[in-house]
């Protein structure tokens, strides 16, 4: 053998189709994915609006955007024998609404989540609550659960959990820290749920 | 006399020597994986199905948040129950993924034991594959779970079957991340729910010739189907290789999500049928010529890249299932294809004597012998 070889063979440095950063610059999160195919096979570009643009490639607007959405999401609902009416929403002011929360079980913040589109642990579903619900619609069309049922299994760790964080909430509520006690509630629940 | 070159390609004893060879005495060189295995249903457009279920422990953060200790924790555990599940779930190997060597990793990956994520994932990680090579558990890759089953050609509930027997029998050893509302939690919410991905390989070069793709995806997108390439998510589609899978895995059941997978999928195979009947019915010049120059290159070659290489097969591949070219066996592709791969090629030419600077040079030269091999072996079944 010679020297060591590289792997990286068109094999291992791939696209992340799911959460992925523009190939361009590689700072902002992609939002255009533009997938070339030739005789030979694929190739897909992922690209932020702002790289997009300088490759010229048209940009639509939100109205446009929102009727293609309607198109797809109605057909699915059609399906399912439902109606669906999308709406544009604002997202720069919602963010500025909506305060950086933090998961009190394992410090993630709602900023990370945004970023990475990684939770940090089973308490952030509840910590995070409305943010998951409304990215659930999004991705799945539902944000219930009808699959398999998982049995009951023992809570010893999940109750200790529960009563430490009892123990933050009821000084949260003395020293009237309300919106860190919300946080903490939150949190209780989502471990609640996560050892049903 | 047998060439050394053609023991290695028939396996047997010469893959097991292959594997002395090696430089790890890793068992599972030599050895095809079984999802590139001839035979299996639709084979001629679903190369492989694979299931895949996420899932997490209750009470520990997911791995992406979980420090070196916590993530040793969660291994022991996992591999614990994994080793604890019944006789009827199969006998799995726990492999500790961080302590291979750079090779072995990738070697897993090509075999897609474990993802390509798994390759850049960090801390105390690992792999529990069963005997039959069908079934494996990768530990700490995005989820502390990734359960998954890989069948040869088109598969849909006997597989579910399989994979949820597992699943139960692991679930029983361990508490899972779970709530009745939302189903199992995972770390991205894109697999909340069911955590369950079906996903078929297919090669579909009818539909890439015929152009009619691009409408087949997008029809597909529709009904919920994602497109990724051989190696699923981080990968590009190469050699006519698509991977379809189910994009939702929330708000019906795995049953439901795997009937309407299936069901695109069926629609899909059989575009690729018709597609590929009107190439040999409106082109069959065309066709035979982009298949034999496919052959020349490959018979010719002196540097080959991977992806010129899967680019190639995939020609050689449609000659064969379209009856156009008789010279190889399906077996024998999907044996080139998975030992023309990086890290495969690197151990099976690691016991020769030669020196390869470039890998490319070093996959020419294989893929020259295996042609080689296996078309005076056909010559000498005639002759007999």
């Amino acid at each position: 053998m010679g020297e060591e070889w590289s792997f990286n063979d068109g094999m291992d440095e791939g696209i992340n189709i799911g959460m992925s950063m523009c190939n361009d610059c590689a700072i902002n999160p992609a939002t255009i994915h533009l997938t070339h195919i030739e005789q030979n096979g694929a190739q897909t570009h992922h690209l932020c609006e702002e790289c997009a643009r300088g490759r010229g490639v048209p940009i639509p607007d939100g109205e446009t955007l929102l009727k293609g959405l309607e198109a797809i999401v109605g057909n699915a609902a059609a399906m399912a024998g439902t109606q669906v009416k999308l709406t544009l929403k604002q997202p720069e002011r919602e963010r500025e609404e909506v305060p950086n929360i933090k998961c009190p079980t394992c410090r993630t913040k709602l900023s990370d989540f945004r970023a990475t589109g990684r939770l940090g642990c089973p308490g952030c579903y509840g910590c995070f609550g409305e943010q998951v619900e409304k990215l659930h619609l999004q991705i799945h069309g539902s944000s219930g659960h009808r699959g398999k049922k998982y049995g009951a299994a023992p809570r010893k760790k999940g109750k200790k959990e529960i009563e430490r964080l009892q123990r933050e909430l009821s000084e949260a509520i003395s020293s009237e820290r309300f919106e860190q006690a919300a946080v903490i509630r939150d949190a209780i629940r989502g471990i609640g749920q996560g050892t049903k | 006399m047998r060439s050394r070159a053609a023991d290695k390609a028939t396996g047997g004893a010469a893959a097991d020597k292959t594997a002395e060879d090696a430089p790890s005495r890793f068992r599972l060189y030599g050895r095809m994986p079984v999802w590139l295995g001839s035979g299996g249903p639709e084979n001629d457009v679903v190369l492989s199905t694979r299931i895949r279920l996420a899932r997490n422990l209750a009470e520990r953060k997911f791995p992406v948040r979980a420090s070196i200790r916590e993530k040793q924790k969660i291994y022991n555990e996992v591999a614990e129950a994994i080793g604890n599940t019944p006789k009827q779930c199969g006998k799995f190997e726990v492999i500790n993924f961080g302590r291979l060597g750079k090779l072995e990793q990738h070697f897993l990956a090509e075999e897609r034991m474990v993802s390509m994520d798994m390759l850049k994932a960090e801390g105390e990680r690992g792999v529990a594959c069963d005997e039959t090579r069908r079934f494996c558990v990768m530990i700490n890759e995005e989820d502390h779970l990734r359960i998954q089953g890989m069948y040869p050609g088109f598969h849909t509930l006997d597989l579910w079957n399989a994979i949820n027997r597992l699943d139960n029998g692991i679930g029983k050893n361990v508490k899972y991340a779970y709530n009745d509302r939302l189903g199992f939690l995972t770390s991205c919410p894109t697999n909340s729910g069911t955590g369950l991905r079906i996903s078929y390989l297919m090669h579909l070069p009818g539909l890439v010739l015929t152009k009619a793709i691009e409408p087949i995806l997008q029809g597909a997108s529709q009904l919920g189907i994602a497109t990724r390439g051989f190696f699923g998510e981080c990968s590009d589609v190469v050699g006519n290789f698509f991977q379809l899978s189910n994009q939702a895995t929330m708000g019906s059941s795995e049953e439901e999500f795997i009937e309407a997978t299936s069901g695109a999928i069926k629609e899909i195979i059989e575009h690729e049928r018709k597609a590929r009947e009107k190439l040999l019915k409106d082109a069959p010049i065309e066709l035979s010529d982009k298949i034999c120059r496919a052959c020349g290159i490959l018979y010719s070659a002196r540097l080959l890249g991977f992806t010129e290489m899967l680019n190639l097969m995939s020609a050689m591949r449609l000659g064969i299932d379209c009856g156009v070219y008789k010279e190889h066996s399906i077996e024998a592709i999907n044996k080139i294809v998975i030992l023309g791969m990086p890290a495969h090629l690197q151990i099976y030419v690691s016991g020769r004597d030669s020196s390869y600077d470039d890998p490319d040079a070093a996959r020419a030269e294989v893929i020259r012998e295996l042609l080689g091999e296996n078309r005076v072996k056909r010559k000498k079944r005639k002759g007999s």
